[in-house]
Parts: C-alpha cells; structure tokens; sequence
C-alpha cells in the first residue's frame, strides 16, 4: 500500500491549478495551430468554473471521496480539507491498512501513516507540499509557473482539448488538457517524485458540478503504472469553519 | 418398494450431477480460455521489461494454447498455465489455483490450514527435520531435529530430491525446492492425517501417523494472497542478546516488531532470524529497518515498466544503534531478501547463515475468471548499490554449514556464530572506545 500515499500526494499535486511535479512522458500533441495562447486558455478555464470572484469568496473547503481501485472495487475513503492561505489536510482511510494523513499548518509539512509512523517533512518534500497547500492555486499560475506553452490540440476521449504545458521555476511541469467548447480541465500528466519514487501519472477530470458557483471535478481517474484508482466526490463544502488545530503536527509518537 | 425407491433416488441423483457436469463443462472451457488470455497478456502487457529478457512470448503462446485447451483437469490446466510462466525463468510468477482460497471463500478471517509442526531442510543431502514447533504434533510424538525424513505418506523423499536435482538448479535453489515441495505435502485440514518415515539418531528407521493440528500464529488477510499464519518469537539469548525471529513482513505485525526491537534496547546485540522468512510488504521492510537507523537511509529500489519506485528509510524513535546481526537460508524469500540485502550493503547488519536463493521481484495479485489467482512481478528490485538481487541471492558475511550432528546435540550452529559476531563486534567497539580515550 505504500504506492497509496503516493497516490493521494499525486491526487493533490494535479488538482485543477496545482502542480508541482517535473514532467517526462510527454504526449504527443498534434501539429494543429491553435487558435489561441496558453495565457488565454488558462484565464479561460478560470471563467469557465465560475470566475475570479466566485473562486475568490471561497476561503476554506472540505471535501470526502471515495476511493476505487479498477478491477477491485472499493479501496477506502479520503477527506481533504484547505484553508487560505496555505494549509492543508489529507485523510485517506485504506482497507486492511488504515489511516494516513499528512497536513499543512502554514510552516510545519507532516504525514503520518501506519507504516512509517509520524514524520516531519523536510526539503524538497516540505516544499512540494507547501506548493500542494496554496489556496485558490489555479488563480495564481502566474507566479506559480515561470513558462506556460500552448504545445498543440489533442483528444482527451471524444473531446478536443488544447494541450498547454506549465513549467515551475524549479523546472517541474504538467501537461494539462483543457476543453476547447468549455475550457474545463479534462487531463492533467505529470511524473510524480518524491521519497517514495518517481511514476508517470494521468489524471482525467470529469462530472463537473456547481459548488457555490465554482465548477468542481466530482471524478477523477487517476492511472500510474499497475494501478488505477478512481476518487468519487460524495461531499463537498466551502467555507466551512475549520479548527486550525486540524492542520497542525499530532503529538502522538509511532506505535 | 424401499429398493426401488432408493435405486430412483439414486438414478435421479446421477442424472442430476450428469446435467451439472455437461452444463459445467461448457462454462468452465471458456473460462480457463479466459483466464489463459487473461495470464499471458498480462506478461505481455505489464512485465517489467517490455522485451522479457529476450524471450519470444509469442511463440510461449503458440506452444502452450493448444495444450492448455487440451488440458483434461484442473490439476493439468493450472500446471501448464505455470509451466508456461516459468518460461520466463523469473520469481514471483504464477497461478495460484482457487483450492488455495478456501478459506478467503469462507471469509470468517480464520485459516483452516493445520500442521504436524517439523520444518525439513536438506542437511548434508538428506532431507532433515531442522525445527520442531513447541507443543505440536510431532513435539509430542517426540520428534527431534537431525532426525531424517525418508517418506511422507509413502511417497519417498530420496526420489522427490531426485526429481528436483534432475532440473539442474543452483544447489540453493534446489535446496529451496525441497523445503517448499515437503512444507505442502506436510500441511492440510486439521484433523487429516499425515504418516512419516523417519531415521532417529541412531538411524533407526520408524514410522508415525500424525494428525495435523491448527498452528499457534495469527491468520493475517494480505491482499490476494493465501491467508497466511504469522509467527513471532522473542527471546534473549547468551550474554542477553536479543532474538527476534519472524516468517512474514507484513503490517499487522509491524508494531509487534517494533515492539520487540524496543525491548532489546539495553542488548549487546540483536539477532534477527529471517530464515523461513517468505518476504511480505515492502514498506513494512523499510519501516522496521526504521528501528535500527539513526539517519536516513535506502533499501534500495524497483523499477518498473514506467517509473521507479524508492525504498527510503526513516528513522524511528528509540532506534536501536547497537551490532545487528540477519540469519538467512534457502527459506528467506523476497522481501526479507531484499532487507537482509540492502542492511548488508548499508553497513548496518552482517548476514549469516546460508545464501538465499534471489527470488526478489516484488509483484501484484488479480483474480482469475476461474477464481485462481495470478501473481506477477511488477518490478525489478536493485539493492543502494544497483546491483539486481533476481537470480542472485543474498550472500552471507559469515557462511554457516548445519550438521545433523549438531542438530541432534540440540544446536543451533547459525545462532552460536551470530552470537560470535555479535560479541566480537562488541570487543572491537570497545577496544576502538577506549584507544580513543587514550
């Protein structure tokens, strides 16, 4: 199960507007001339899931999937919870293995699970974390990517999508696949490294639905190599009240 | 009239299990041709290296479609589909066939799977008992290691080692081919009966029908794997060397073992017995290699058809930083490979015992359409240092060799040398303390 929590950390990474990974597996885009650039369709799909104001009047969210492996069926449950600024919450609760959490208070990256116990998070997994934890992120690539490239159009399933790829000031980046009827964020592609390793992986966005004015991806498919794990959105909430404390460093030591 | 009754009662019957067997037969064609489909494209598709070292998977495929369709029995179906995956000449492929399951079907968390208690090793080329589990059937039948098993339920074990020696493996791999052949044939439902042919120690030929008996160990579910039974067992030995001795890696077990490592902080030394270990999770390698580091560090790493995955070590609190030392044989499989390995590597343990027979590919169960399951390696394990363990083994600091002699004197030669090890280490640490001081 240790692929799982690198997973959820994936999960995170590629939500709409977040990304923090270097990119290798590239797709190949078509050689079509889009009619549009990339700083373009980035402000596009921030319209298109409801606009800057409507993002903007969210200051905290907590959401609960959950968690199907292909061909296995039900996997567990993960609840994730953030707060403006830059503070983070991830909950996952996995059959036969328990729960792994890992949090943001603003300063201090932290995960625990049953394997490795509780641990502080220091260098570059701190920092991925912090870029995880920052509120709002899709209104902010600006100072989030130093080069976006619209690189072609492609079919994401039956849909056309424009194919831009953001690239971090540290030289990560994401391809990202935005539809071109509706600009929403169909398929993101990364490779994802961290201590646990480096893997490709592909997430597909889909059954939008309105959540106080702001479009919200109710599935994501995520594949990484041997494994695809599907997240169902059973609740989503915005500015809900949350206890700072929740983002905070646990005190209890390992097992 | 009674007569007649029970001759329509017996002619309905028949017919009855006739029409289940022809409405089965169609079902079960299609489904073993699935479920063949299902296994070598599965190779095909998600092995680890897209060229399978060179192999011509095709023509695997050419050659065993036919005869897998031909196959009369499940027995024959299931052996095929496994001698066509061992074409590949690698661990941690195979179908394992729905009988294994028994008890995941009846999904009461209990294994039904019930034992005499002997483990049987080749020692000195005959198949010997080495272990005999506290309070088990043949504990109380007074059986003793050293003592040589010659037949199990008739079936002679002197041609069983020859059918294994006919393969031409590495001695270690044969080694291990026997224990693993005997562990089956040994186990069964509580209850069954199993008849040993043995030599005492005066080679005094006896034989003794035991009834196999439910095993002391926790059933643990892991995945799709066969529910199997944890041990764990800690003691001090000479001079309060710590003992800790366990057959699987895997999460249920974990704080136990960590646990264990704690109470041993105050040791000279801590003996790790990993032999008969069959391996488990990875993370749970990492975890308790956790226990024995201060620092950071690596078991090593996979890589897989797209992407690698790492094996960091975090340190765990009250890490134990005294001498470590990992016994391994022919039964230290997989995981426990790969730990015994990479603590090697890393400094942070010396190995000893017998090599082991490098069956290291870490890989992932799915359920078959027949209900049998297929493993299947996933990735390729590389120790800190790169080097690939598949094949190779783990290679003692400190090779041991069993006597029967020794095993029949009630000794235990691999424990003595790691307790040697372990006290020598401490001598040299106290030596080097002491010039410093000076």
């Amino acid at each position: 199960m240790k692929t799982l929590s690198q997973i959820l950390f994936v999960l995170i990474c590629l939500a709409p507007g977040v990304s923090v990974e270097a990119q290798t597996a590239e797709s190949a885009a078509k050689e079509k001339k889009p009619p549009i650039t990339a700083e373009e369709v980035l402000e596009r799909n921030i319209a298109a899931i409801g606009g800057r104001p409507a993002i903007e009047k969210s200051t905290s969210y907590c959401l609960k999937a959950t968690l199907e492996m292909h061909g296995r069926g039900a996997l567990g449950t993960l609840e994730v919870c953030g707060k403006a600024p830059d503070k983070l919450l991830v909950l996952s609760t996995i059959d036969r293995v328990g729960v792994m959490k890992q949090g943001y208070d603003g300063k201090t990256g932290w995960s625990q699970d049953p394997y490795q116990g509780l641990r502080i998070l220091e260098g570059a997994e701190l920092e991925k974390l912090r870029l995880q934890a920052i509120f709002n992120a899709e209104l902010t690539w600006r100072e989030l990517f130093a080069r976006v490239e619209l690189t072609g159009m492609e079919k994401v399933g039956e849909k056309e999508a424009y194919v831009v790829r953001l690239t971090g000031k540290d030289g990560f980046s994401v391809t990202r696949y935005y539809d071109t009827a509706t600009f929403l964020l169909l398929r993101a592609d990364a490779v994802d490294e961290g201590p646990q390793g480096r893997l490709p992986v592909e997430t597909r966005y889909s059954d939008y639905r309105d959540l106080d004015g702001v479009k919200v991806a109710h599935q994501w498919t995520q594949k990484m190599p041997m494994t695809e794990i599907v997240f169902k959105i059973t609740e989503a909430k915005n500015n809900t009240p949350i206890d700072d404390a929740r983002f905070a460093k646990p005190s209890n030591a390992n097992p | 009239m009674m007569r007649l009754r029970c001759r329509l009662i017996h002619a309905v019957a028949a017919l009855a299990l006739i029409s289940q067997v022809l409405l089965a037969q169609q079902p079960i064609a299609e489904l073993r041709r699935q479920t063949f489909e299902i296994v070598w494209t599965t190779v095909k598709e998600k092995h680890f290296d897209p060229n399978l070292n060179g192999l011509d998977w095709e023509a695997v495929r050419r050659q065993y479609a036919p005869r897998v369709a031909a196959a009369g029995t499940d027995d024959e179906f299931y052996k095929l589909l496994n001698d066509m995956l061992r074409e590949l000449k690698q661990s941690h492929f195979a179908v394992i066939p729905p009988s294994f399951y028994v008890d995941e079907e009846k999904g009461d968390g209990q294994s039904s799977r019930a034992e005499v208690g002997v483990t049987v090793q080749l020692i000195e080329g005959r198949p010997t008992i080495t272990r005999v589990e506290q309070d088990s059937p043949a504990f109380f039948a007074n059986f003793r290691p050293g003592f040589i098993v010659t037949h199990i339920d008739g079936e002679s074990l002197d041609v069983l080692k020859q059918k294994i020696a006919a393969r031409k493996e590495r001695s270690v791999v044969q080694a291990s081919l026997l224990l693993r052949s005997v562990r089956p044939r040994l186990r069964g439902e509580a209850g069954t009966t199993v008849t040993l042919r043995y030599l005492d120690e005066n080679d005094a030929p006896h034989t003794v029908t035991l009834t196999r008996q439910r095993p002391d160990g926790q059933a643990i579910r892991f995945g799709d794997v066969p529910t199997p039974l944890a041990r764990v067992e800690t003691r001090r030995l000479t001079s309060e060397i710590g003992y800790l001795r366990f057959n699987l890696f895997l999460l249920p077990l974990l704080a136990q073992l960590r646990q264990a490592v704690r109470s041993f902080r105050d040791a000279p030394g801590i003996v790790l017995d990993l032999r008969g270990n069959c391996g488990g999770e990875v993370a749970v390698t990492t975890s308790l290699a956790g226990m024995f580091y201060t620092v950071r560090a690596s078991l090593g790493t996979t890589r897989l058809r797209q992407g690698e995955l790492y094996r960091p070590v975090f340190p765990q609190p009250e890490a134990y930083t005294g001498p470590l030392v990992i016994l391994t044989d022919e039964g230290t499989f997989s995981a426990a490979e790969t730990f015994a390995v990479a603590m090697q590597e890393n400094g942070r343990a010396k190995i000893v015992g017998s090599s082991t027979i490098g069956g290291a590919l870490p890989s992932a169960i799915e359920k078959l359409p027949t209900g049998a399951r297929l493993q299947f390696a996933i990735g390729e394990y590389r120790t800190p240092k790169g080097i690939v363990l598949e094949g190779r083994g783990v290679q003692p600091d400190e090779r041991v060799e069993v006597t029967r002699r020794a095993l029949l004197a009630g000794r235990d030669p691999v424990i003595e040398k790691a307790v040697l090890v372990i006290l020598e280490q401490q001598r040299q640490m106290k030596s080097s303390l002491k010039s410093r001081a000076q």
